[in-house]
């Protein structure tokens, strides 16, 4: 088994920023239709649905 | 881990520098095979009897969406290595150095403990037990055992792709019942057929990597009798629906001309020495199964061919 350096992060790009800001607000838009899934399933759960 | 899959991450490692983009993170839940998967779960929840809230129907879907995506983005960190070797693989996001493996795996087991959980809370313990016994089986047995050690890996594999409408079944009535089983047995069955299809007119690739499917390990020729056997074996598999109530004369009818058409694709691939035929074959096969799982759910819809209106 060879060992393996990884290479040096680049020094932070626009492109690496807009990648980021990207991801975030993907993961930012799946929590809060999480949030809200759960109320809904909840709201219907307690009707007896 | 094999020097390939060390060079591979050393590239990924590289390429990963710039981060990766969302869509990568989708291309890793197989979006093309979760629309089957998909299609095939909704089926089984819209022909079980009973009545389930739209909004949990919803609920359970998306469930199984996501446990389907969650398996494919395991499967990919998983065989990582013979994907970077495979054509058809090779563009995947982490051969192609888009995303991070270490990344694709938290993301699938993330993704796997979510769906689950969502189901278990939200529909009930029963879907979401075969649903995480889904998940197990495609990533443990097909992906981690048998994938690279036997040319029937597909053939038990398959039960994986073909737990879904026993899940959506399971959403609905909190049970396992013949029905559910017969439309489990008819996905197990029609997977050989459209995986061999495939494999006859990729098998350098297969071979390449050094994947034991059917056409590499025992040939062209004892492949296409296999799909055959399995194609005859189909035909009757598909009638049971039918034959358990489910659903009606439409159906009925529909299944026995897809599934001669079927044996016809089967036949005209043991008849040709090229790829044309496989290819075709494994086309018609998404469609057959596509069809034939619609028919299923406009049978049963309430005023269309089959259904009761009360």
């Amino acid at each position: 088994m060879m060992t393996q350096s990884l290479p040096t992060p680049a020094p932070n790009s626009a492109e690496q920023r807009r990648r980021q800001r990207a991801r975030n607000r993907a993961v930012l838009l799946v929590l809060l239709l999480l949030v809200a899934l759960i109320y809904v399933i909840s709201i219907v759960r307690m009707g007896g649905g | 881990m094999s020097d390939v899959a060390i060079s591979t991450d050393a590239v990924g490692a590289e390429a990963h520098s710039a981060g990766a983009r969302v869509g990568d993170f989708i291309e890793l839940l197989k979006p093309r095979v979760m629309s089957l998967v998909v299609f095939s779960g909704f089926a089984g929840l819209m022909v079980a009897p009973g009545d389930l809230h739209p909004v949990l129907a919803t609920v359970a879907v998306l469930c199984i969406a996501v446990g389907a995506g969650a398996s494919g983005a395991i499967n990919m960190w998983y065989d990582r290595d013979i994907d970077a070797i495979m054509q058809r693989t090779r563009k995947r996001p982490i051969p192609a150095g888009r995303v991070d493996p270490q990344e694709a795996v938290s993301f699938g087991v993330v993704l796997a403990i979510g769906a689950v959980t969502l189901m278990a809370l939200a529909i009930n313990w029963l879907a979401a037990g075969l649903l995480a016994l889904t998940i197990a089986f495609y990533v443990f047995v097909y992906t981690m055992w048998l994938k690279r050690r036997t040319p029937q890996n597909i053939v038990i594999g398959g039960a994986a792709g073909a737990f879904p409408p026993m899940i959506g079944w399971a959403a609905v009535t909190g049970q396992i019942s013949l029905a559910s089983i017969a439309l489990f047995l008819l996905i197990f069955m029609w997977t050989p057929p459209h995986f061999w299809a495939l494999a006859l007119y990729r098998a350098g690739d297969y071979a390449k990597a050094g994947v034991p499917m059917l056409p590499v390990v025992a040939g062209a020729r004892a492949t296409k009798a296999q799909m055959l056997v399995y194609t005859a074996l189909l035909f009757p598999l598909a009638l049971a629906p039918w034959a358990l109530g489910l659903a009606g004369a439409v159906y009925a009818a529909a299944a026995v001309i897809l599934g001669l058409l079927f044996i016809l694709a089967a036949v005209r691939v043991w008849f040709d020495s090229g790829e044309r035929a496989a290819r075709q074959m494994f086309a018609f096969s998404i469609l057959y199964l596509f069809l034939l799982f619609t028919l299923l759910i406009v049978d049963r819809a309430p005023g269309l061919i089959g259904g009761s209106l009360a």
